[in-house]
């Protein structure tokens, strides 16, 4: 009897180590989801993912700019829900396969950094360079504000599939424009 | 008293060989043959502290980044970057292969997000001149492409080229003739800490001496 108490009671100590979350935990940003209506608030965006595809070329309407490589392009539509100022996408990741991406600086047009307003959606593109041999997995596309990835504040986070992502042959990055998709 | 001797001896050599010994050879010789693997892979040979040194082209790894010299260059201006030497000074362009071996994207110059990568900026940067002393702070931007401050995404090698000014001068010239003019990589260990934002973040904090690499300017 005894014994099935102490079996008992290493179990529970178990649990209870394995369930606590570590110390950074305390600090961590909170995701935001998207709604029914596919919009995802946070305190400074609100955004919804209006197309998401993979290709192996991209380029830019005056065609002195192109890539080749793995790219993830987002098409995403932007606004500020309460104020203006601040109001920008800062920091774009993309979390997969355990590796955190930034949303490729190589482009010339790119929406990060790109000034929103209220009221008004903002739709412009958001290209992710991944290693060549990453093809398949699933991860999660966050965006927060100006600064650093914010402790104790919202991280839009819209899950991704890249099974379930359409391949072109290749994608035209446009400049952020006002209006809808 | 020698027939005692003579017995016992024979008793010992009959326990050796008798067939209760059998799991004490094979154990022997099993700590024999791990012995051996050890030795035979290099277990008893010296640590080695020396930089390996790194022919133009070929790759030197660290534990958090590769890189290679792709090209070496001298020259007075780069007009794609709006960059000219200063009166006195001389631009030294190297252009390296680099892949980030970690699993956050760094900025080579600034942070990309909340990684610090201290790659060619700040007082011990993981890329460094030797054999030649720059004189003012480097510069980097994409080889083929004139955009924003470089990111290098986790497993995505991007062709970089670095812009050092260092003095135009005999010493400078006659370290290039000599070959002594070498690219040094430094091992990187990550780092977390805090700003006083609130914000945590990783710098990559310099370690041993991986590789030098050498720096032969194209005639």
């Amino acid at each position: 009897m005894p014994w099935f108490f102490g079996v008992g009671l290493l179990a529970v100590a178990a649990v209870v180590t394995a369930i606590t979350p570590p110390d950074a935990a305390l600090r961590d940003p909170f995701p935001v989801g998207a709604a029914d209506d596919g919009i995802a608030t946070s305190r400074t965006l609100a955004a919804a993912v209006v197309d998401v595809d993979r290709t192996g070329r991209i380029t830019t309407s005056d065609e002195e700019w192109e890539a080749e490589g793995n790219w993830l392009v987002v098409t995403l539509s932007v606004s500020a829900p309460t104020t203006e100022v601040d109001a920008a996408i800062g920091v774009a990741s993309l979390l997969i396969d355990g590796r955190l991406f930034q949303a490729s600086e190589r482009p010339p047009a790119t929406l990060v950094g790109t000034d929103l307003r209220v009221g008004t959606d903002t739709v412009g593109m958001l290209a992710f360079e991944l290693p060549a041999d990453l093809r398949s997995g699933t991860g999660e596309l966050r965006l927060s504000g100006r600064y650093p990835t914010p402790e104790l504040d919202d991280v839009i986070v819209f899950p991704v599939d890249l099974a379930d992502v359409p391949t072109a042959t290749a994608v035209e990055i446009d400049e952020p424009r006002l209006g809808a998709p | 008293m020698a027939a005692g001797v003579r017995d016992s001896a024979a008793g010992a050599a009959r326990t050796a060989f008798s067939r209760r010994a059998v799991p004490l050879w094979i154990a022997a010789a099993a700590v024999i043959g791990l012995l051996a693997g050890f030795i035979g892979f290099g277990g008893l040979a010296p640590a080695s502290r020396t930089p390996a040194m790194v022919a133009a082209g070929d790759e030197a790894r660290t534990s958090l980044y590769t890189v290679s010299v792709l090209d070496v260059e001298l020259a007075d201006t780069v007009e794609s970057q709006f960059l000219e030497a200063e009166p006195g000074e001389t631009l030294l362009l190297v252009t390296v292969r680099l892949e980030n071996l970690s699993d956050r994207a760094v900025g080579v110059e600034r942070s990309a997000d909340r990684v610090e990568s201290r790659l060619i900026v700040g007082r011990e940067p993981m890329l460094e001149l030797s054999g030649v002393t720059p004189t003012g702070t480097a510069r980097s931007w994409r080889a083929d492409e004139s955009t924003r401050a470089v990111i290098l995404q986790p497993g995505v090698p991007a062709d970089v080229t670095i812009a050092w000014p260092v003095p135009d001068d005999a010493a400078t010239a006659a370290a290039f003739d000599e070959g002594t003019v070498r690219l040094d990589a430094y091992d990187a260990v990550e780092q977390s800490g805090q700003v006083i934002l609130a914000a945590s973040t990783i710098t990559w904090r310099r370690a041993e001496l991986r590789a030098q690499l050498d720096l032969d300017v194209a005639p």
